[in-house]
C-alpha cells in the first residue's frame, strides 16, 4: 500500500508526538510503559507555556501534574493491563512510541512488567540507538538509491532525524539532518539524475518531511530539556517529597527523600510507602483519608522509620491530585523532618513541665514587675498562691488585694524603696485569702535594668505558711521544753528554796517574838520594838520575792520579750541557787558590771539559763577540793552592741573531745541527768539571737560558759512580737 | 542579793595557827554590843551569834537583848573563833550551813581547842546524822528553822543553867 503523501505527512507528525511523548517519559517517569495513554500535544503546549512563564512553585506543581498524569494512567494500564493489551491498535502505538523512544520494551514478545523494565536513561540507550539510527539511515539510502520503488521512501530519513534527536543535542541533531537531507539528495541524483519528474517531486516532499521533523524534534528537545530543568528544582528542595497513587504506591521520590530517609529512588519507587516507611499515624488514617478527600489538604506529624532503622518525626503536608473527571488519582506528600524541633521542643516542654512542677511542689512562682510600664509577669504557681485564676491579667490591684491590710503598707513601702532605689527585694508578709485564711509570704527579687536602662524585677513568692507554722509548733514544744525542765530545775533546787524560804520565815518568827518582848519589859523599849517589825516586813519582803520567783519559773507562759538589765534575772537566780551552793560548799561570786545596755529577752527563760550554767557549774565541782569550790558569774558589755554573760567555775573543766557536744539534748555526764540543761540554754540564748559556747580556763583549772545577747535596739527590736 | 557569800574566806587549813595566834583587833563584823547595862556587864552572860544570814543574825541579836542577855554577833565560823571573845561567850548559838566552816567543824574545832561552850544550832537544812553528832559532841540544841521563840529561849535557859540569870 502506498500511502499518499498528506498520509505520511500526518504518520510522521504522529510519530513526532509519540516520539517527543516517549522520550518525556523516559525523562520524567519512574517507568517507561507502553502501556501510557499520549498526552494531547496540546496539552503539552500548554504545560510548557506555563512552566515558562509561571512561578517557581507553580512550576514544580505543573511538573508533578504532568507527572501524576503519567503515572495515574500507568499505574491504571498496569492494573488493566490486560484489557489494554486487546487494544491492539493502542498496543501498536504503544509499541511504537516506546520503539521510537528507544525505550528497549518489547511488547510485541510477551507482556513486559513495570517491575523488571529498567530505568532507561539517554545515555545507557544511545549506542544501540546509535547503531539503529545509522542502520536505519544505510537502509533508506540502500532502498531509495537501489530498489525501484516508487515510493518516497527517502521520508523515513525523518525517523533517524527523531531517534538522534532523543540522544543528541541540539547540534548534533541538525548535523544528522542535514546529512539524511544530502543522503536524499545524494540517492536521487544517483537514481534519477537530474532528471525532472516525479521523483523529485518525492525528494523534495522528502527533504521537506525531515525538515518538519527536525524542527519539530528541535522544539520538543528544547521543551523536555525546560522541563527537566525545572525538574530537578524537586531535587534542590530539603524537604522530602514523594508522590503516591491512591493505592499509596510511591511514584516518585526526590532526593530530599532519598537524603531524609536513606532510600535511593529506584529502591523506594513502587512500595507501598506506609510500608517502606513505617509511619506511625497522629491521628486515625480514616481521618486523615477524610480530609484529604474533603478539602484536597491534610497536615499533620507523622512518625517514620528511616533505612537506618532508626526514627524520624515529620511535618507533613499532604495534596490530593484529581484528574480531569475529578477523581483523586494522587497524593503528593512533601515532608520536613521536625525530629530536632519536635527534640528541641520536647526538651522544652519538658523543662517547662520540671519548672511547673518544681514552682508547685515548692510552693514556689516567679514574677516579673516593670515598674516604669506596670507591666507583670506571674507563674501559674504564682497565680495559684495569689489564688487567682490564669485567665486574669495580673496587676498591682490584684496583688495589693490579698495583702493583708496589716502587712500592706510595709509590702507597699518596700516595693517602692526597691523600686526607687533599684535594689533588691526580700519581704515577708502575709496573704489574707478570700475564705479568711492567711498564707505567709516571702518575696525575693532580683533588680535587673532593661536596654533602656529602666529598672526591672525578677523574682519569686514562696508560700512559706507550713514552714512558720513548723516554726511556730517548734518555738512552742521548745518553750514547753524549756518549762518542764525549769520545773525539774525547781525540784532539784527544792531544799535550796526551802532554805531561801525559811531563812526569812526565821527571821520574822525571831523579830516578832523579840519585838513582843521589848514591848513587855517594865520599860518598854520601843525604838527596838519598832526596829523589830521594820525587820519583820523586810523578812517578809524577802520571802515573797523567792516565792514569786518560784512561781514564775514554774508557770507556763509563753515568752515575753521586755527590755531588762541582764543582771536583773541574774540576781534573780541567785536567790534560788545560793543555798545549794553554800550546800556544796562553792562560793558564789558576782562580778556584775553596772549600766550595761539594755538587752531585749524573757526575763523567765534568761533566769533559766542562769540557774541552769550555775548549777551545771556547781555539779562539775563536785569532785575537787571544798577550798577549792568556786563559781564566778559575770556580765560585761561586748563587742559594742552586745552582752557577754559568763559563768566560770573551778572544776575539772571540759574534756575537749566533747566540747562541742556539751550543748547537745540528751548530752550529760551525770549518771542521773538528762542532758536537757546546756541544750535548753542553747535553745533559749540563740533564740534571743544571742550565742553560747563553752572554754576552759586559762589558767585552769575549770571551765567557763560564756553566752552574748544582742542589746536593743537591735536586730531582736525588728522582729515579729511573739518570736523569740 | 548577799554580797557576803562571795568573799567569804576558805581558811579551815589556817585556823589552827590563827586560834594560836589570836589577832589583837576586834573582829571587824562584832558590833552590836549595845546593851544598856555597863552596871550588871559582869553578871550579864554574852551569848555570840554566828549565822551567815543577816536577817536572822540580827533577829536573833535583838531576841537575846530583849531576853536581858548580851549578844554579839559574827558573820561565819572563822570570824567568831579568829575573835578574842570566845573566852567571854556563855553560850553559842550557831548555823549548821555557813560558807567555809560549817557549824559542826566550828563546834569540833573549839573542842580541839579545849573550849567545852554550849552550843545551840539552827539550821533550814534538819538532817538527822547531823543532829545526833552535834547533839553527841555535847550541843545543848539543835533547832530547825524557823524555830518558835519559846524553844529557843528554852535552849537558852538550858545552856545558861546554873548561871545568873539576866
Amino acid at each position: 500500500v502506498l500511502p499518499a503523501p498528506e498520509l505520511r505527512l500526518q504518520s510522521a507528525r504522529r510519530c513526532l508526538d509519540l516520539a517527543a511523548v516517549g522520550s518525556r517519559l523516559r525523562q520524567l517517569s519512574p517507568r517507561p510503559s507502553r502501556a501510557c495513554p499520549v498526552p494531547s500535544r496540546v496539552g503539552n503546549q500548554r504545560a510548557i507555556i506555563a512552566i515558562l512563564t509561571a512561578s517557581p512553585e507553580s512550576t514544580m506543581l505543573m511538573l508533578l501534574h504532568y507527572r501524576l498524569r503519567i503515572h495515574a494512567l500507568s499505574t491504571r494500564a498496569r492494573i488493566e493491563a490486560a484489557a489494554l493489551r486487546r487494544r491492539k491498535q493502542w498496543v501498536g502505538s504503544a509499541a511504537l512510541a516506546g520503539r521510537l523512544g528507544g525505550a528497549p520494551t518489547q511488547s510485541r514478545k510477551g507482556r513486559p512488567t513495570v517491575r523488571d523494565t529498567p530505568h532507561p536513561t539517554v545515555f545507557a540507550a544511545s549506542p544501540l540507538l546509535a547503531l539503529a539510527a545509522v542502520s536505519i539511515a544505510l537502509a533508506i539510502f540502500v532502498i531509495d538509491t537501489f530498489t525501484i520503488l516508487d515510493i518516497a521512501i527517502a521520508v523515513l530519513y525523518a525517523v533517524v532525524v527523531l531517534v538522534a534527536s532523543s540522544f543528541l543535542g541540539r547540534r548534533g541533531v541538525i548535523v544528522v539532518a542535514s546529512t539524511c537531507a544530502a543522503l536524499t539528495v545524494l540517492g536521487y541524483l544517483l537514481s534519477h539524475g537530474l532528471s525532472v519528474g516525479t521523483p523529485l517531486v518525492r525528494c523534495v516532499i522528502s527533504l521537506f518531511a525531515i525538515g518538519i521533523a527536525t524542527l519539530l524534534a528541535l522544539r520538543n528537545q528544547a521543551a523536555v530539556m525546560a522541563i527537566r530543568g525545572q525538574a530537578q528544582l524537586l531535587d534542590l528542595t530539603h524537604d522530602a517529597i514523594f508522590v503516591l497513587d491512591m493505592n499509596d504506591v510511591i511514584a516518585y521520590w526526590n532526593r530530599g527523600a532519598e537524603e531524609l530517609y536513606g532510600w535511593k529512588a529506584d529502591k523506594a519507587l513502587n512500595k507501598v510507602s506506609h510500608e517502606l516507611l513505617r509511619t506511625s499515624f497522629s491521628e486515625p488514617r480514616e481521618e486523615i483519608e477524610r480530609k484529604l478527600l474533603g478539602t484536597g489538604r491534610w497536615e499533620g506529624e507523622l512518625l517514620h522509620t528511616k533505612s537506618d532503622a532508626t526514627q524520624v518525626v515529620v511535618s507533613s503536608r499532604w495534596s490530593l491530585q484529581r484528574n480531569g473527571r475529578g477523581q483523586p488519582v494522587a497524593i503528593l506528600e512533601t515532608n520536613t523532618d521536625h525530629t530536632e524541633r519536635k527534640r528541641a521542643e520536647d526538651a522544652l516542654r519538658r523543662s517547662e513541665a520540671y519548672l511547673a512542677e518544681g514552682q508547685r511542689l515548692s510552693l514556689t512562682g516567679s514574677f516579673g514587675w516593670k515598674p516604669s510600664t506596670g507591666e507583670i509577669f506571674w507563674s501559674a504557681q504564682t497565680y495559684q498562691i495569689f489564688g487567682y485564676d490564669q485567665g486574669i491579667e495580673p496587676t498591682i490591684e490584684l496583688a495589693r488585694h490579698r495583702v493583708h491590710p496589716e502587712d500592706l503598707p510595709r509590702a507597699h513601702q518596700a516595693f517602692e524603696r526597691a523600686a526607687w532605689e533599684r535594689r533588691d527585694i526580700d519581704l515577708e508578709h502575709r496573704l489574707l485569702m478570700p475564705d479568711g485564711s492567711i498564707k505567709h509570704m516571702r518575696v525575693l527579687a532580683h533588680a535587673t535594668t532593661d536596654l533602656s536602662n529602666r529598672v526591672e524585677f525578677i523574682g519569686a513568692v514562696m508560700d512559706v505558711t507550713a514552714a512558720k507554722q513548723a516554726q511556730g509548733a517548734l518555738q512552742q514544744a521548745q518553750s514547753e521544753l524549756a518549762h518542764v525542765t525549769r520545773v525539774t530545775t525547781l525540784g532539784e533546787l527544792a531544799a535550796s528554796i526551802a532554805h531561801e524560804v525559811n531563812q526569812p520565815l526565821a527571821g520574822i518568827v525571831t523579830n516578832g517574838e523579840a519585838g513582843l518582848r521589848w514591848l513587855a519589859r517594865e520599860q518598854p523599849r520601843i525604838e527596838e520594838a519598832r526596829r523589830s517589825l521594820e525587820r519583820v516586813i523586810s523578812d517578809a519582803d524577802r520571802a515573797s520575792a523567792v516565792i514569786r520567783g518560784i512561781r514564775d519559773l514554774a508557770k507556763r507562759a509563753a515568752p515575753d520579750m521586755v527590755s531588762l538589765d541582764i543582771n536583773e534575772p541574774i540576781e534573780a537566780a541567785m536567790a534560788l541557787v545560793q543555798s545549794k551552793a553554800l550546800r556544796q560548799q562553792v562560793t558564789l561570786q558576782l562580778e556584775l558590771a553596772r549600766g550595761l545596755p539594755m538587752v531585749r529577752g524573757d526575763r523567765v527563760q534568761l533566769q533559766q539559763v542562769i540557774i541552769n550554767l550555775v548549777m551545771n557549774g556547781i555539779e562539775a565541782m563536785l569532785g575537787t577540793s571544798d577550798w577549792a569550790r568556786r563559781l564566778v558569774i559575770g556580765s560585761q558589755p561586748y563587742e559594742g552592741d552586745q552582752v557577754l554573760v559568763s559563768v566560770q567555775d573551778s572544776g575539772p573543766g571540759i574534756d575537749p573531745e566533747t566540747g562541742n557536744r556539751l550543748f547537745s539534748a540528751f548530752y550529760t555526764t551525770k549518771p542521773d541527768g538528762m542532758g536537757m540543761g546546756l541544750s535548753i540554754c542553747r535553745s533559749i540564748v540563740e533564740g534571743h539571737g544571742g550565742r553560747i559556747w563553752a572554754a576552759n580556763n586559762d589558767p585552769g583549772p575549770g571551765a567557763i560558759i560564756r553566752f552574748t545577747l544582742p542589746t536593743c535596739p537591735g536586730r531582736l527590736s525588728d522582729r515579729v512580737p511573739g518570736q523569740p | 542579793m548577799n554580797a557576803e557569800h562571795s568573799v567569804a574566806p576558805s581558811i579551815a587549813s589556817q585556823l589552827p595557827r590563827l586560834l594560836h595566834a589570836p589577832s589583837p583587833q576586834q573582829g571587824s563584823a562584832s558590833p552590836t554590843s549595845s546593851g544598856p547595862e555597863p552596871a550588871h556587864l559582869q553578871e550579864v552572860p554574852t551569848i555570840s551569834i554566828v549565822d551567815d544570814d543577816p536577817s536572822v543574825r540580827v533577829a536573833m541579836d535583838s531576841l537575846v537583848r530583849s531576853l536581858g542577855y548580851a549578844a554579839r554577833t559574827f558573820a561565819c565560823a572563822a570570824e567568831f573563833l579568829q575573835s578574842p571573845h570566845v573566852a567571854s561567850t556563855a553560850c553559842v548559838i550557831a548555823d549548821v550551813a555557813m560558807p567555809g566552816m560549817t557549824g559542826i567543824e566550828m563546834q569540833d574545832a573549839l573542842i580541839e581547842e579545849g573550849y567545852r561552850l554550849p552550843i545551840i544550832f539552827i539550821t533550814a537544812f534538819p538532817k538527822e546524822p547531823m543532829r545526833k553528832r552535834a547533839l553527841d559532841a555535847g550541843a545543848v540544841c539543835f533547832l530547825s528553822k524557823p524555830f518558835a521563840a519559846r524553844s529557843m529561849i528554852d535552849c537558852l535557859d538550858a545552856a545558861l543553867e546554873g548561871r545568873a540569870a539576866p
